[in-house]
C-alpha cells in the first residue's frame, strides 16, 4: 500500500498500531512478571495503605489496624517496632517502639527474635498511609516466625496528630 | 514536491535521533517492565491519575514505549513510533511541569525507581524538553532514510 493515504493519516493509523501492540506486549509482560498486579489496584487511602494489590504487593497478606486498635494494643503492652530508618526513629518515635529499619532487617535479628519470644503482639508502623516499610517489615516478621505481627496504617503521623506518647532520642536498640 | 532528495547530512541526522530516542525509549522501559509494582507507586505518586486507571497505565506505558522504541530504530511504522515517542514526551513534561508547579515532591521514575528531589525535577523537565525538541525535528524530517519503511517504499526515496 504504498503511499495509499495522506502521510499525517498514515502516520496517526500507525500509531495507533503501534499503541495496541505495545498496550499487548504490557500485558504480556504484566501476566508473566514476578511482580505483576492486577487490572485495578488499591489506591483509596481511605481503605488502608496505598498500594497496586494483587499478591506482590507489600500491603499482600498482612492484616492493617487504626488508631483506635493500636492504642488499645499499646495499652495493652503490644510491642511496637518503628520500620523507619534508624535516624527518623531517633528524631521521634511511638513511645517505648524499637527500631527495626526494614531495609537493615538482616543487621537486627536478634531484635527480632527477642521480640518474638518476649510478646507475641507486634505493631509495625512507619510515616503514616503511603509508606510501605511497616508492610515490608510486618512481611518479614510473618516470614521469621512472629504471626502476630500486624501494620498501624495511619504510621507516626497519625499517632502524633491523636496526641499519643511520643518519644525522641536512641532508644535502646539503636545501631 | 522539489525533485530534490535530503542531504546525506540531513538524513544522517535523521537516522542519529532516530537510533538515539529509540534506544532512549527502550532504555527506560526495562526497568518499569522488571517491576510492576514499583512502576504502579511511581504513577500513584504523581498524583494526577484517578486510583482505577494507575494500574492499567503501569501495564500498559512500558510495553507502548518498548515497541515505539524497538519500531523507531528498525524503521517499521516509523512515523508511527515517532507519533508516539513525541506525544509521550509532551505527555512526561505535562506531568512534571503541573507537579513541579504545584511542589509535590515526587519520583519521576523515568529511568530508575529512586527517590527525586526538586531540583532534579527541574533537571529532568529540561532534559525531556531537549528530547522533545529532538523528537519534533525528527517528526518533521520529509524522510526516514534507512528504514524498513524506507526499503518497502512506504518513505520516499527519489523526492523529498
Amino acid at each position: 500500500m504504498p503511499q495509499k493515504h495522506h502521510p499525517l493519516v498514515r502516520s496517526v493509523i500507525e500509531a495507533a498500531v503501534v499503541l495496541a501492540i505495545g498496550s499487548l506486549a504490557g500485558v504480556v509482560n504484566n501476566a508473566f512478571s514476578s511482580h505483576s498486579i492486577p487490572c485495578v489496584g488499591e489506591w483509596d487511602k481511605t481503605y488502608g495503605v496505598p498500594s497496586p494489590g494483587g499478591e506482590h504487593a507489600a500491603t499482600h497478606g498482612n492484616r492493617e489496624i487504626g488508631l483506635a486498635e493500636a492504642r488499645r494494643l499499646f495499652e495493652n503492652g503490644a510491642v511496637f517496632v518503628d520500620a523507619r530508618p534508624a535516624g527518623e526513629y531517633r528524631e521521634g518515635h511511638v513511645a517505648g517502639a524499637i527500631s527495626i529499619p526494614e531495609d537493615e532487617f538482616r543487621l537486627y535479628l536478634e531484635e527480632v527474635l527477642r521480640v518474638g519470644e518476649e510478646r507475641p503482639m507486634v505493631v509495625a508502623y512507619c510515616r503514616g498511609m503511603e509508606c510501605d516499610e511497616a508492610h515490608l517489615l510486618a512481611g518479614r516478621l510473618h516470614d521469621a516466625g512472629i504471626n502476630e505481627a500486624v501494620v498501624f496504617a495511619g504510621g507516626l503521623t497519625e499517632w502524633s496528630r491523636a496526641g499519643l506518647p511520643v518519644e525522641k532520642g536512641g532508644g535502646g536498640n539503636v545501631r | 514536491m522539489s525533485g530534490r532528495r535530503p542531504s546525506l547530512i540531513h538524513r544522517g541526522l535523521v537516522l542519529i535521533l532516530r537510533l538515539f530516542l529509540g534506544g532512549l525509549f527502550i532504555y527506560a522501559s526495562v526497568h518499569k517492565l522488571q517491576d510492576p509494582v514499583a512502576f504502579s507507586k511511581i504513577i500513584y505518586n504523581y498524583k494526577i491519575l484517578p486510583g482505577f486507571l494507575i494500574n492499567m497505565s503501569a501495564i500498559v506505558l512500558p510495553g507502548v514505549e518498548l515497541v515505539a522504541g524497538i519500531m523507531l530504530i528498525i524503521g517499521f511504522m516509523s512515523r508511527g513510533a515517532a507519533l508516539i515517542i513525541t506525544a509521550s514526551l509532551l505527555v512526561f513534561i505535562c506531568a512534571i511541569s503541573y507537579n513541579l508547579a504545584r511542589g509535590l515532591e515526587f519520583d519521576c521514575g523515568c529511568f530508575s525507581f529512586s527517590r527525586s528531589t526538586k531540583g532534579a525535577a527541574v533537571d529532568l523537565l529540561i532534559r525531556d524538553l531537549i528530547f522533545l525538541a529532538m523528537a519534533l525535528r525528527m517528526l518533521c524530517a520529509r524522510g526516514f532514510a534507512w528504514s524498513l519503511d524506507w526499503l518497502f517504499g512506504l518513505e520516499p526515496k527519489q523526492h523529498s
